[in-house]
């Protein structure tokens, strides 16, 4: 069993690392320390997030996408990396036009197909999650480690997906692992979830 | 400078130990004060020694370090270095590392660690083993990671399995010693290929337990990127073999089975070509697609050329009509057109080679797209519609191809030295996903083609992977080409770092040469134009071969590093930018399309 530590991340404000920087990653290093305030930005959301998890947020970058996102980059297993985000896509977001968009494109392959020989997509199912109406999906894709080279070499990469629509735009909370790390990172994405608050 | 003296009182320690004989050389520059000489020097020891704490508080230290840069540029860079590379160390061997990834460990060990690296000038390589001495010194790694280590620098006990009193182990072992971790890695790739080899030549078994020890040995844990790349073809072959013989009557199956794999491909893939079925099966793509060209499958060398011309002028007839190739023929419409060949391209689909400009399409994938849709040279290069239609198949990789050419553009224009970086790919990678995705949208014969072509080529099903992925997020898609497409690749900020160690010390090391030497090397290096032309691991392994001008041009370039990665910053808004437009509107506007 996984022992892990938590600490209270708020987005906009949050307690983590500088923006833009990297947090001390692994168990095996002291944790950085921070003296970030709360921010004068909206706040959007808040969770908890594992330690020993490299946090990245940009700041710069969300004023430009219109997308506030937190990514949690764990351990590398078999060649990739464990990821976890949680982020607000709001309206006029540079990449989504709204929640239906997003699930859209993110539940079925390039050709609309939810399965070939390589993919399955799980048909999406409405459910609660922060006390609001979510839509929960998964896939799992095998994905080439070297798209410009001959070698089919490649990892199974599993994702669970949860899209929680909002007036003014929606949440998505991500998980990605490859497939034989999927089950054990799971309880952290779980967790994480779980203490999930909409501000 | 009152704010620097003001930190001076945390840096009692560093000061103590600057003085307790380490030469303030610096001090002999006439602008810095005692105070802040003893402060570079302090830094300069403790970063020399790899102290990874120091790294870091070097790399927080911003004020000091833009002071240094306008005071000290070659010092700036030396520091910021050694610093970068001490602190990227320890960050990468504190992350959690299990037994599966020891290649990957190795391979980013391998990048790091070596004869011209920073990390040299911080005590660690290109002996492998230094690597231990300092996990030692300011770590306390678990036996598991430390264990792994050894494996990933691959010790020579973890390697060879050795009497310890035999002298020729003994003899094998101090040999083994002086080689880098590149060096080693290298050896038993070859190691491996040459096993891997030997099956395919001779072994004529094709079952599935056979299948898993190929994929299984351990000795295959070695092979390099080429040598997965063949042993997964290997696996391919023999999957599509063993299916297709359980089709087969036992006396058809008896002419099969003793032949080693080619030939087995070869001898089925004749079978299905007289069988009743007509082609196009699910099976027999698998098998034309997983065997070698028979004659007249093949492209010569003069079909290659006269397709290479009818390319020309049928790719850009492809491109028209997207935002992303759009963009493409804008390029080449301000007169910067490539040449276009077909040749082996030794494990990639297609190259950009900027000393020739052009751009190779790899012959292999030609006559793998020719043997599955059951084409000829000459009914090929007879029938326009086909080499359209073959122009459709390439034209992503084209596109991604053509994107590394508009950055070397770029670089040359500025007059700027580009190293090779995940930022050239992040870019090259976009273009291509978004052409993809504009063109599965509105061309039905290019999504027909696709898809059909997926289950059996390769190329195919990898093409319509990376466009799934930029669509499914273009937001988060740099971050996948970073961290699972070219996670071996450096970073702008690794590259630049290496390059500027490189050459900021060997300007510091010419300083202290004599007339005669300096002036010898002024006229035998190589030029401002040579030197532009290298690769960053080129640049760092033969600095000490290139004019001083040539030298410093680059450190100018990559000290003042806002022009690049202002650039990388706008190719990632614009893919994105364009991706929007393109779901949303329709065709964008573009200029007669010019051939190549």
């Amino acid at each position: 069993m996984i022992k892990l530590l938590f600490s209270i991340l708020l987005l906009s404000g949050c307690g983590g690392a500088n923006d833009g920087a990297r947090e001390a990653p692994g168990r095996e290093r002291p944790a950085a320390k921070t003296d970030e305030k709360p921010g004068v930005a909206a706040e959007r959301f808040a969770c908890e997030t594992p330690s020993g998890w490299e946090i990245k947020r940009d700041r710069e970058k969300e004023k430009k996408t219109k997308i506030l996102k937190l990514e949690l980059v764990g351990p590398r297993e078999g060649n990739a990396p464990v990821l976890i985000y949680a982020a607000f896509y709001g309206t006029g977001n540079a990449s989504f036009s709204d929640h239906a968009d997003f699930i859209e494109r993110n539940s079925k392959n390039i050709l609309g197909e939810t399965q070939s020989d390589t993919e399955k997509f799980s048909p999406v199912k409405e459910t609660s999650l922060a006390g609001k109406k979510t839509f929960e999906f998964d896939s799992e894709i095998k994905e080439y480690l070297n798209p410009e080279s001959k070698s089919a070499e490649s990892v199974v990469i599993k994702e669970k997906f949860y899209v929680i629509p909002a007036k003014d735009g929606f949440f998505v909370l991500h998980y990605y692992a490859p497939a034989p790390a999927y089950n054990k990172y799971l309880p952290v994405f779980k967790k994480l979830t779980a203490t999930f608050k909409i501000l | 400078m009152t704010a620097l003296s003001l930190k001076i009182r945390g840096f009692r320690g560093l000061l103590a130990a600057a003085l307790s004989g380490f030469a303030v050389s610096c001090a002999c520059a006439a602008s810095l004060t005692w105070e802040e000489a003893a402060r570079i020097a302090a830094y300069d020891k403790a970063l020399s020694a790899g102290d990874p704490a120091i790294a870091e508080k070097f790399l927080k230290d911003t004020s000091f370090s833009d002071w240094l840069k306008l005071t000290d540029p070659v010092k700036a860079a030396l520091l910021l270095s050694k610093a970068q590379a001490v602190d990227d160390l320890a960050r990468l061997l504190d992350k959690p590392w299990r037994d599966e990834q020891e290649a990957e460990l190795s391979k980013a060990l391998s990048l790091r660690i070596d004869s011209g690296k920073p990390l040299v000038k911080a005590g660690i390589g290109p002996v492998p083993e230094t690597l231990l001495s300092w996990m030692a010194g300011y770590r306390s790694y678990s036996e598991h990671k430390t264990g792994l280590v050894r494996k990933a620098i691959r010790q020579f006990e973890t390697v060879f399995a050795a009497d310890k009193t035999d002298a020729d182990a003994l003899e094998n072992k101090r040999s083994w010693e002086n080689r880098t971790i590149r060096e080693r890695n290298i050896f038993l790739a070859e190691f491996a290929s040459g096993k891997l080899e030997k099956l395919i030549k001779y072994e004529t078994e094709t079952g599935k337990a056979f299948r898993e020890w190929v994929r299984n040995d351990d000795v295959f844990k070695y092979l390099d990127q080429a040598g997965r790349a063949r042993q997964e073809r290997y696996l391919t072959q023999l999957a599509a073999a063993d299916a297709a013989k359980s089709k087969l009557s036992a006396p058809r199956l008896d002419k099969i089975n003793d032949q080693p794999i080619e030939q087995q491909m070869y001898l089925l893939g004749g079978l299905f070509d007289k069988s009743k079925g007509g082609g196009g099966s699910l099976l027999e793509r698998k098998v034309d697609g997983a065997r070698q060209s028979k004659p007249g499958e093949t492209l010569s060398y003069q079909n290659n050329r006269l397709l290479a011309d009818m390319l020309r002028t049928a790719i850009p007839g492809e491109l028209k009509g997207s935002a992303a190739g759009g963009r493409i023929l804008q390029f080449y419409n301000s007169g910067a057109g490539p040449a276009v060949a077909i040749e082996s391209c030794q494990g990639c689909y297609a190259k950009y080679e900027p000393a020739g400009a052009r751009i190779v399409l790899d012959s292999e994938m030609i006559q793998q797209y020719l043997r599955v849709n059951n084409l000829t040279a000459e009914t090929l290069l007879s029938d326009k519609t086909r080499v359209a239609a073959l122009a459709g198949y390439l034209a992503p990789i084209f596109v991604h191809e053509a994107t590394h050419q508009m950055q070397h553009s770029w670089a040359d224009k500025a007059g700027i030295y580009k190293p090779y970086v995940q930022e050239d790919e992040i870019e090259a990678n976009s273009m291509e996903a978004l052409y993809t995705l504009e063109k599965l949208k509105k061309d039905p014969k290019f999504r027909g083609l696709f898809s059909k072509m997926r289950s059996s080529a390769s190329y195919a099903d990898q093409r319509l992977k990376l466009a799934q992925r930029f669509s499914r997020n273009p937001d988060d898609f740099s971050e996948n080409v970073r961290q699972l497409y070219y996670y071996g690749l450096p970073s702008f900020e690794a590259a630049s770092s290496q390059v500027l160690w490189a050459v900021s010390s060997e300007l510091k090391r010419r300083k202290g040469l004599k007339a005669d030497a300096r002036n010898e090397l002024e006229k035998t290096g190589a030029d401002i134009n040579e030197a532009m032309a290298m690769t960053a691991s080129e640049l760092i392994s033969s600095a000490a071969g290139i004019k001083t001008p040539a030298l410093l041009k680059i450190q100018e370039d990559l000290l003042h590093n806002a022009v690049y990665t202002g650039r990388y910053e706008d190719a990632s808004d614009r893919a994105v930018a364009m991706l929007g437009a393109a779901r949303g509107s329709g065709t964008p506007k573009t200029g007669a399309v010019p051939a190549l």
